[in-house]
Parts: C-alpha cells; structure tokens; sequence
C-alpha cells in the first residue's frame, strides 16, 4: 500500500494478533458495553500503529499500548455517556440457562455491578493492575499519576469492592478483605 | 492467580473482539476527512489525530521505566547535616512552604481546630501539606528532593513521619515536628519489594516501617523495619513472602504501635491464620491472630489513648447484610468487645473515623453523623441540615476526617469523580451543614 508508517503491515498483524483481546478485554471491563469496547479496540490500534514510531521497543508494548487505550476509554466513554449511560449492560441478546448458571451469572452480576460503582479512575487502575497484571508503579505510569496516587486510588477501589463484595470476597480466603 | 483477578478473568474470557485486523489497518493511513465514514462505529470524535497520539506517546516514555523512579536512586538528596531542632544526630532538609494554590487532595488527616496534614497532588507530584489555619490554606511541606513514591503518617498536630521509598532499591524516613518546615532523616536502607507501598508507625523514639507489595495474594510480602533511635537507622525485624507465609509474619498492612513491644497489624489480604487482627508483643519480631469477640470479621487497625482502644469491623460495616459494630478493649488489645451501632437502614458512605481510643465517628450515605465518646457504649446521631442534603444529592463523602465527634473535615465530591477532584469541607456542627474551605 506504500505506507510511509514506521511498521510494516505483517508487524501490525502480529501485534493486533498477540494484544487485541487483552485491550478488547480492559474496554470491556471499563466500559461493560461490547459495542463501545470494539470501537476503543479499534481506535486504540490506530492510534498506535501511527505513533508507533514514538515506542521505545526495548520496553515492553503492553502498557505504552495500554495508556492509549485509558486514554480512548476516556474520551469515548465520556462521548458515549451523551447518549449510553455507562455501564450499563449490553449482553447482546443472550439467553443462557438461568439454572446451569445461576450462581456463576449472580457472581458476575455483583462484580459488574460493584465495579461499576468505582469511579472511572479507579476502575481502570483495578483492570489494569489485577486483569492486564500489571504492577503497580506501570499502572502509575500508564495512567499519568504519581504511583502514591496510584497505591491510595487502589486501595480505595479495593475498599469499595469489599464493601461492596463482602461474600465474595469472604470466599476463598485469600481474597476476603 | 488470585481470587479478583480470576473474578475479572471470568468476566471477560470469552468475550471475542468483532474488530478485525483489516477494520484497523485500512483506518490508519486514511486521509481524517474519510475516516469517520469509514469506522465501524459512530462513536468517533473529531479532536485527535496523530498529533494526539505522538502527545500521549512523548508523555508515556518520558516517564521513567518500570520499578524506577522520578528522584531514582538510593541516596536522599543533598542536604545540611549536623544539628536539627529535635536535637537528632541526622540529616535535615527544608520544605519549600510553597502555599498550593488549588490542593488536590488525596487523604486528609485533621490534627486540630486549626492545623491539619493532607497528600496532596501538586501539579503532576504527590506530596504532604500542611495546615495551620483550618485548612482555608495549604503549604507544600514536602522534604526538598523526595519523589513520588512515599509513605506519610500523621503524628501530630505539628509532628509526622514520611518515608521516601525507591521500589527494590532503597528506603528512607524523614521525620519532623515542626509542621513540615524541615524534616530530618537518618541513613537509607536497603528494601527488595518494588511497589513503593509502606505503612509506618512509632512510639517514642521507636519507629516502624513496613515496605511490602499491594494485591490480593494469599500473604502479602512485607519487610518490617525497626528503629530505636527516632527513625535514624533501621533493622530488620520481620519479613513475609508471597509464596512462604511466615508463621511469625502475617504480610503487608498497616501497622499500630502502644509502646516498644505492643502492636497490631490489620491483615486485610490474608495471613497464615487468616484475615483480622494481629498482635505482637515483642516488637514485631513474633506475630499471633488477636482474640476477637465471635462475629468479629475483618477489624480494622485500631488506635488506642492508653490502654483503651477502639477499631471498627470493617467487613461489617462494609456489608449490607451485618450489622455494622465498633471492637473497644481497655486492657491494651489484650480482649476486645463489641458494640452496635444505630444505623438502621442507612449505610456507610467512608471508612469511619476513629479519633482517639474512646470517640469514632462514622458518617452515613444519608449524611447522618454516627458519633461516639465512650467507646461505643453510647452514640449521638445527627442528621444533615437542606443544604448539606442538597450538597450529598449530587456528591459523595470519600473520606471523613473529625477532631471532634462536631469539627471534621470530608472530602467531598461528585459522583462518579476521581478522588482527586474531590473538594474539602468542614463542619463545625457535628455534620448539620458543611462548608468549602479549600479549592
């Protein structure tokens, strides 16, 4: 196509095939609307595709593709809150058996509902730290704060989570707390 | 994997991403004017562009790499030694004073009427401010030179700890009881977890620190320091590891100290004898699970005037289904009792206050003031006047702060903000009504 882009499209393949679905993933437990989490998907991978030349490719591209992706998460949330509310499920129309599943869909249900509770800020530094495992002071980075912000905004996350989830987090004895 | 972050793993492993490669890559040298016809989507907006992302791009790598630091390295910055006005054989180095003209706030800590400690975020950089006139105006009192990543401790109107943390590498602790105006700082020490997460604690001259790692595994790795000469030189008391739980160890949490043996630790993730409350008597060298009453969940770290003491069930002032209960001992931790509290069908709106070892204060969705100043055998309620009810119509309470069971601070913001956005309050009336003070 006789790009002048600093990566080759088999480059761009190979990345949208290995990191695609961990971004698709974090839009989606940002945003909990799949429509709105392929957009960012997409808009996120342009974004750094174009500025590909600006990664520092001895780090790793993970979190530098993850800050774009925080970044579009907010400006289209924001956008879609005109017209969406946010969070709101979107589960496409599915119908699974209520009984096969019951537990598993209230357990799902009740994280849903309790990280929609969390604010913005605090929900994408709780997917970014216990989903994408990222530690901490890249969670700092990635989100352009300081990493003390980033320890108090966790730890006020997991507050809430517990507050909110106190049976979960009561199971399994590891978590509970 | 831990128990939250196989929760999240649920709730999205399955989820399939409907954008393929070619819906990308045809967008990503398309002349903008075509674009917004072309995506998928309608939900595209005008304003970014390459310029955009080379901004974002230049903002992420500039940023230090992982495990690094603003201020990387293991030595404080320079600095005067010699005498200092605690009499301390350390270093000392100033604040800058710098009144912060819009203080962001992170955590507030009301020390009196008057004086008061905040995190602050001063521009892009965490640092501690303080106080002396209500909170109406904040100065920048962080030690010259000390980066981001730092623990903070009131312990006093005028008097705090700090420690400046260099994950994996180094740790230092500055003390001052002149209100920030200079801190005085003893040798770094070596610490080899990297989250930059510390708890510290003192009596006297003795001071604690804990340099451990934020997360939900079973035990959390921790390191406990021990200094015996006010925060000058430290040794290793103590240390957990996530794969080894120490028997003698419970892991990462914040710490209280009565005196040079008697403590707690408040394990909220884990521990070898589960979640709760964990006592020593030596110091921090050998850890046992506290003696609570039955029914008693996840307690919180208490504080104690003397051998009285107060610390609230989190867990059951968390859940919707307990009922919420304050744990008060007077015999210094030794055994604990529980006492009710009359929310009724209100719930928590923060974490409540405990403001010595007898008074607590709690603060409700409804805005409804739950204080006590005998240990929890009595309670006042006070509910929030129109204003203060319109103000909670559109906002929520993050952290409350009181001197009094009537003066206390709130950060207040509007729902859904982040913290950071959230604006200080006062009130003088026990919660009736509150007022902006700062920002």
């Amino acid at each position: 196509m006789g790009r002048s882009f600093p990566i080759t499209e088999d480059q761009a393949r190979s990345l949208y095939g290995s990191h695609q679905a961990r971004v698709f993933r974090f839009a989606l437990l940002a945003t909990h609307q799949p429509t709105l989490a392929a957009d960012i998907t997409q808009e996120t991978f342009i974004r750094a595709f174009r500025a590909y030349d600006s990664y520092d490719s001895r780090l790793p591209f993970e979190p530098w593709l993850l800050k774009i992706a925080v970044n579009v998460t907010r400006t289209l949330l924001a956008k879609s809150r005109r017209t969406v509310p946010a969070l709101l499920p979107d589960r496409g129309g599915e119908a699974p058996s209520p009984e096969a599943i019951r537990l598993a869909a209230e357990e799902s249900e009740a994280l849903w509902d309790a990280l929609s509770h969390l604010t913005e800020r605090q929900r994408e530094l709780v997917i970014l730290h216990f989903y994408n495992d990222l530690p901490l002071t890249v969670c700092a980075q990635t989100l352009g704060i300081p990493a003390g912000t980033a320890k108090s905004r966790l730890a006020a996350a997991l507050a809430e989570l517990r507050r909110l989830l106190p049976v979960a987090f009561r199971e399994g004895g590891n978590v509970r707390g | 994997m831990d128990e939250l972050r196989r929760r999240l793993s649920d709730l999205v492993d399955g989820a399939e991403n409907p954008v393929s490669f070619n819906d990308v890559w045809r967008n990503v040298d398309m002349p903008r004017n075509q674009q917004k016809a072309k995506r998928r989507s309608g939900l595209w907006w005008a304003a970014s562009g390459v310029a955009a992302v080379a901004l974002v791009a230049a903002v992420f790598l500039s940023a230090p790499p992982a495990g690094e630091n603003h201020h990387h390295g293991t030595n404080p910055p320079p600095s005067t030694k010699g005498a200092n006005p605690q009499g301390k054989t350390g270093t000392t180095v100033p604040s800058s004073e710098a009144i912060i003209a819009q203080p962001s706030f992170s955590s507030v800590s009301m020390t009196s009427a008057e004086t008061g400690w905040a995190e602050v975020l001063n521009g892009s950089t965490l640092g501690v401010a303080h106080t002396s006139d209500g909170g109406a105006t904040w100065h920048d009192v962080t030690p010259r030179g000390v980066g981001n990543t730092m623990a903070f401790q009131p312990t006093g109107p005028e008097s705090a700890l700090l420690a400046w943390i260099r994950p994996l590498q180094a740790a230092t602790v500055y003390t001052t009881s002149d209100g920030g105006k200079t801190w005085t700082h003893g040798k770094s020490f070596p610490i080899k977890y990297g989250d930059g997460n510390a708890y510290l604690g003192e009596s006297g001259r003795d001071v604690w620190i804990e340099v451990g790692e934020a997360g939900m595994a079973s035990v959390l790795p921790a390191q406990l320091f021990k200094s015996v000469d006010a925060g000058m030189t430290f040794a290793l008391v103590n240390q957990s590891s996530s794969t080894s739980a120490h028997s003698s160890f419970p892991g990462f949490g914040p710490i209280v100290f009565l005196n040079a043996w008697d403590g707690f630790t408040s394990v909220v993730h884990g521990g070898p004898d589960g979640l709760g409350l964990y006592r020593t008597t030596d110091g921090g060298k050998t850890w046992s699970a506290a003696t609570l009453p039955a029914g008693a969940q996840q307690v919180g770290l208490p504080v104690f005037s003397g051998q009285r003491g107060l610390a609230w069930d989190v867990q059951a002032v968390s859940s919707t289904t307990s009922a919420p209960s304050l744990l008060r001992t007077t015999d210094g931790g030794s055994t604990w009792q529980q006492a009710q509290i009359p929310l009724g069908s209100d719930s928590v709106a923060a974490n409540p206050d405990v403001l010595s070892g007898t008074a607590a204060v709690m603060v409700g969705t409804s805005g409804t003031i739950y204080a006590t100043t005998d240990g929890g055998g009595t309670w006042s309620t006070t509910k929030p006047g129109i204003t203060a009810q319109q103000l909670l119509s559109t906002n929520v309470i993050t952290q409350v702060s009181f001197f009094t069971p009537v003066v206390g601070w709130a950060l207040i913001g509007p729902k859904g903000s982040a913290l950071e956005q959230a604006a200080l309050y006062l009130t003088t009336d026990g919660g009736v009504s509150w007022r902006a003070i700062a920002k």
